[in-house]
């Protein structure tokens, strides 16, 4: 089922000596329980797309829908079903204790009563942060600080949260504890939407992806799927013999490990890779093994960027 | 219920800023009433004896109004400063109940923490100044109902500061542009049009001769209504323009 849906989005912003057009039509969907996720390069539209669809930006071309509701029609029935962690350091109140900036936070959304507390509590376990309740939210750590933000995000129960560069400037740490809650929140069936260029976030728990660059979509396909792609043109040859290979250096990532000789070549098509074998065998050098193997997501995304800039 | 909420959500917030810089909200409020005993002292020492008791009075009244008003005037501008720095402000703007709401709430909440402060200052003052201590509840009254209108002009402002950012200067002006208002002497139509004047000579029969007409009653409440709705349509004005600008949190 599609929990939000972004058509065409155009966003260029105008001040007194420029235009940036900073997204030039985008579009996209995410479903029901899935964590979605934006990523791209610095200054790639990230951050305008996902403040368009908190209806933070007005953007000047598009339409966006959550959960049906198109939100410059009905702003306060679409944003009920919405939250979110913004990019930066502060989304808290650095003055107020961690029990104090629930309590605000959920109030200034219009909750309040039996629902409000007992919500707070959950979340605060979730986030584990029950300990820290009456800690002043400016003493916490960088990452519990982050985990407060979310702890907010979460109070209102909305179906769909948005995190902008949730792992930014974190300790590794801190950073695995909120791929795990991540993960937690799209098996409870709520939609994630986040935005980032933490590739180890988006290989651990991204559903879809949507690579944009320059506010422009370049792939929009599921992780899997983007994976795979990949996988199939990457492969690791071990040799058996001992001479000859060293002349295949150029051909990719030649090194050794536990005394046998390995090359790692990526390939653009099946042909090249029986190309290559024919060499071996021009120049009688032995293959005891080949397979096909995964790059990392931070590869693919350095190359899909790179062929799109060319 | 959902706008209770929002003001139980303000009222926290006043009350826990207020507990956490109440020793420098103690400071200037000493400082301020000290300003005003030596200015007190210098008019007994040089002032002209026939007038002296009257104008230690005008003054007296004008020190208060003056202090009630600069807090409702820039408050909320400063605290949307400080929300746009740290971001903040994006969570009221993503809120289902919207900004103009939040900080109109936030202004009320303002106005409860402040009018207890205010009837000790005013208390305090009116002994340096030799009136009674006693104050009419209808004094209290007018003074609320200026504050309404202070909290109006205050939400103009922050709609400004929404939009220009940088109005710390500005801001600082304003305490002593109120002086300016406070003090001129309004002909025509402008009697009724700028703010806070008329209340001034209001208070002052109040403390003379504890009386007021009917007139002065529609003054008040058409004058204190006109400037918080006018306030709040040029709040949310901003609010819109910022969005559609994408500055809400640019700073
Ligand atoms: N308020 C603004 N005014 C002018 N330009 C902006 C504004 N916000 C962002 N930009 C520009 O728009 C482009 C996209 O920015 P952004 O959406 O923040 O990208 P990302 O989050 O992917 O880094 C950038 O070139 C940025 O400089
Ligand atoms: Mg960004």
């Amino acid at each position: 089922m599609e929990a939000l849906r972004v058509e065409n989005l155009k966003k260029t912003y105008v001040s007194k000596n420029k235009k940036v057009e900073a997204v030039k039509g985008i579009s996209f969907f995410a479903n029901k329980g899935e964590v979605f996720s934006i990523l791209g390069p610095n200054g790639a539209g990230k951050t305008t797309t996902i403040k368009s669809i908190l209806r933070l930006v007005i953007p000047e071309e598009g339409k966006i829908y959550v959960k049906g509701i198109d939100i410059s029609k009905h702003t306060s029935e679409a944003l009920k079903n919405l939250s979110a962690v913004l990019e930066g350091n502060r989304n808290i109140h650095w003055k107020m204790t961690v029990f104090e900036n629930l309590k605000y936070f959920g109030y200034i959304r219009g909750l309040g009563g039996k629902f409000l507390k007992e919500r707070i509590e959950e979340v605060l376990e979730f986030v584990e942060l029950t300990e820290k309740r009456n800690e002043l939210a400016g003493k916490l750590s960088r990452g519990m600080q982050q985990r407060l933000a979310i702890a907010i995000a979460l109070l209102p129960d909305t179906p769909i949260v948005l995190l902008d560069e949730p792992t930014l400037g974190l300790d590794v740490e801190s950073s695995i504890k909120i791929r795990e809650m991540l993960t937690k929140l799209s098996e409870k069936g709520k939609t994630v939407l986040l935005s980032t260029h933490d590739m180890h976030l988006v290989e651990k728990v991204a559903d879809r992806v949507l690579i944009i660059n320059n506010g422009k979509i370049i792939v929009c396909d599921k992780k899997t799927n983007l994976i795979n792609a990949f996988k199939k043109k990457a492969y690791k040859i071990v040799f058996a013999g001992e001479n000859g290979y060293i002349n295949f250096r150029k051909y990719g990532k030649l090194y050794e490990e536990n005394g046998e000789k390995i090359l790692e070549v990526q390939l653009e098509s099946i042909d090249q890779l029986y190309e290559l074998i024919d060499k071996f065998k021009e120049n009688q050098i032995e293959i005891k093994h080949l397979e096909s193997i995964m790059v990392n997501f931070e590869e693919i995304f350095v190359n899909i960027v790179r062929s799109d800039e060319q | 219920m959902r706008y209770l909420n929002v003001f139980k959500g303000t009222l926290l917030r006043t009350f826990s800023e207020l507990k956490r810089y109440y020793l420098n909200t103690l400071t200037s409020f000493a400082i301020m009433t000290m300003i005003f005993y030596f200015i007190i002292v210098g008019i007994n020492k040089f002032g002209n004896p026939a007038v002296l008791g009257e104008s230690i009075q005008a003054i007296a009244i004008g020190y208060v109004v003056w202090m009630a008003l600069i807090g409702t005037v820039t408050d909320l501008s400063w605290t949307i400063i400080n929300e746009m720095s740290i971001g903040l402000i994006e969570q009221s703007f993503i809120s289902p109940i919207g900004p103009t709401l939040i900080y109109l709430s936030y202004q009320l909440s303002n106005f409860i923490f402040v009018i207890p402060l205010e009837i000790i200052i005013m208390m305090i003052v009116f002994k340096i100044a030799g009136i009674s201590i006693l104050i009419p509840p209808i004094f209290l009254i007018v003074l609320m109902l200026l504050m309404i209108q202070g909290y109006g002009i205050g939400l103009m402002i922050a709609g400004v500061t929404l939009r220009f950012k940088r109005t710390q200067a500005i801001l600082n002006l304003i305490q002593f542009g109120i002086i300016g208002v406070l003090m001129g002497n309004y002909k025509g139509i402008w009697k009724y049009v700028v703010p806070a004047n008329g209340f001034v000579r209001i208070l002052r029969n109040i403390i003379n001769n504890n009386r007021t007409t009917l007139n002065d009653w529609l003054y008040m409440f058409v004058s204190s209504a006109m400037y918080i709705i006018i306030g709040i349509l040029v709040f949310d004005f901003f609010a819109k323009l910022v969005r559609k600008r994408g500055e809400i949190a640019q700073y």
